[in-house]
């Protein structure tokens, strides 16, 4: 008990300070896929969001409902993160219903953002918002339906499901299907149209600055980390068995990087999608994927 | 506030103040990968609330003054301005001509007047000025690398 409260603390601790820190890493590996040498060091993006930290705030006249947002949004997403089991089982993990518990902050998360990056009103911005809200209406839907899946497969609405889940095409397609929602969820290319022209760039941050822009951009960081964290938890929670909870505690978080370089990877190779063929795309993913899902469940394999 | 935040990561902003588009060429190529300007935590946003430093080029004509100076106000402090090229510097081949109000030193007075600070200003000039000397002022202008020309000015017999 004491054993997996300490490892509990010290990973949690681990868990918000290394999300800049991997795309710090991925900035490097990028640089490298384009024959460059990138940022002198890893630590990159930390550097950036402490500078952040000391910039001027400049705000527009709707300046406070952003800060505010900003505010509930990363205590939000640091909340989610707790409800996040970090490769084992813990008190808050274990719970009847973590699961659900989790997947309504994931969602509010979601909702915060939107809620967030509309406050500035600057025109650009909304129409980002808006192409944003666009994308997440659809894979939030099958983000849910991936989760509900999981827990009817488990037969539990708590993670402690996932550690007596057996693997079966079932459970590696509701991965397939939580892990393309993961990755479009996060905001990768090429589902990051709400940047997608010119006049868009930076999209839906064109008017944060300071301790604002950097309080949006860890939370982002961070949210990232927590989808890629459920993929790492469906992988390492079943190991939990066998090699037991320390060993787990201990890959658990280079699983998650390893999760985070695939993205990585995968968004470097791939082209900006357009607007209107975006959603089109995502059914042409989900939808066979879902069928996939329930028929595999239905014929037991 | 001192430069030392800012020497691992500088964000900037690349502003035309009604430039020829040489400049602005040669910024864009000190931004490709051949140059990397991400060795040095240096990254293009295209937000000047965003940016530190904004990359001015052009001698300011009249009718971009009101953006300028409201670009300006955006960018939070502290700020910078690399001058880049013989235009921004100080006008160029236009410094008396009607149109235009003369590099960035008149720029500055008229900053003042409308209460707007410049933490420091960094000369490149060149027409255009090259990708190697638009970085070299990004470094001068963080301490990386020690500025050669100085204030005096010595007269020969």
């Amino acid at each position: 008990m004491w054993l997996a409260i300490s490892l509990y603390i010290v990973l949690i601790l681990v868990f918000l300070l290394i999300p800049p820190l991997y795309d710090g890493i991925e900035r490097k590996i990028r640089a490298k896929l384009h024959s460059r040498i990138g940022p002198p060091t890893p630590l990159q993006t930390w550097y950036d969001i402490l500078k952040l930290f000391k910039k001027e705030l400049v705000i527009t006249d709707t300046g406070l409902a952003s800060v505010l947002l900003s505010g509930l949004l990363m205590a939000t997403v640091i909340i989610t993160a707790f409800t996040l089991p970090l490769g084992f089982s813990t008190p808050i993990t274990s719970n009847g219903s973590s699961l659900v518990l989790f997947t309504i902050l994931l969602i509010g998360c979601q909702l915060l953002w939107v809620s967030l990056t509309l406050t500035p009103g600057n025109p650009y911005a909304t129409i980002g918002v808006f192409r944003e809200a666009l994308i997440g209406m659809i894979n939030e839907f099958f983000l849910v339906m991936g989760l509900v899946a999981l827990m009817f497969y488990t037969g539990s609405s708590s993670f402690d499901g996932i550690i007596r889940a057996r693997p079966s095409l079932t459970y590696l397609l509701i991965f397939a299907l939580i892990a393309v929602s993961a990755f479009i969820g996060s905001g990768r290319i090429p589902y990051d149209i709400a940047e997608a022209e010119p006049e868009l760039a930076s999209g839906v941050l064109i008017e944060f600055s300071g301790p604002l822009l950097g309080i949006t951009l860890y939370s982002h960081y961070l949210k990232r980390a927590i989808l890629y964290g459920l993929l790492a938890d469906m992988i390492v929670l079943p190991l939990t068995r066998i090699i037991g909870i320390v060993a787990s505690a201990l890959i658990y978080p280079v699983v998650v990087l390893a999760i985070w370089i695939v993205f990585a990877v995968i968004s470097v190779m791939l082209g900006r999608t357009r607007v209107d063929i975006a959603p089109r795309s995502m059914l042409k993913i989900y939808i066979p994927l879902t069928i996939a899902m329930l028929i595999a469940w239905l014929v037991g394999v | 506030m001192r430069v030392n935040p800012l020497k691992k990561s500088i964000w900037v902003f690349h502003l035309n103040t009604g430039s020829c588009n040489a400049c602005d060429i040669e910024i864009l190529d000190a931004l490709t990968p051949y140059f990397d300007v991400e060795r040095f935590g240096i990254k293009l946003v295209a937000s000047p609330r965003h940016a530190d430093l904004v990359l001015l080029t052009g001698p300011i004509t009249r009718k971009t003054l009101p953006k300028v100076i409201n670009a300006l106000r955006a960018v939070p402090r502290p700020r910078y301005i690399l001058a880049i090229g013989a235009c921004a510097v100080g006008g160029g081949i236009w410094y008396d001509t009607y149109s235009v109000i003369g590099g960035v030193e008149e720029l500055k007075k008229m900053l003042e007047e409308n209460g707007i600070e410049i933490d420091k200003i960094v000369y490149v000039p060149g027409c255009p000025a090259r990708p190697e000397a638009i970085i070299y002022g990004v470094a001068v202008l963080l301490g990386l690398v020690e500025q050669k020309v100085h204030g005096e000015v010595k007269i020969a017999e």
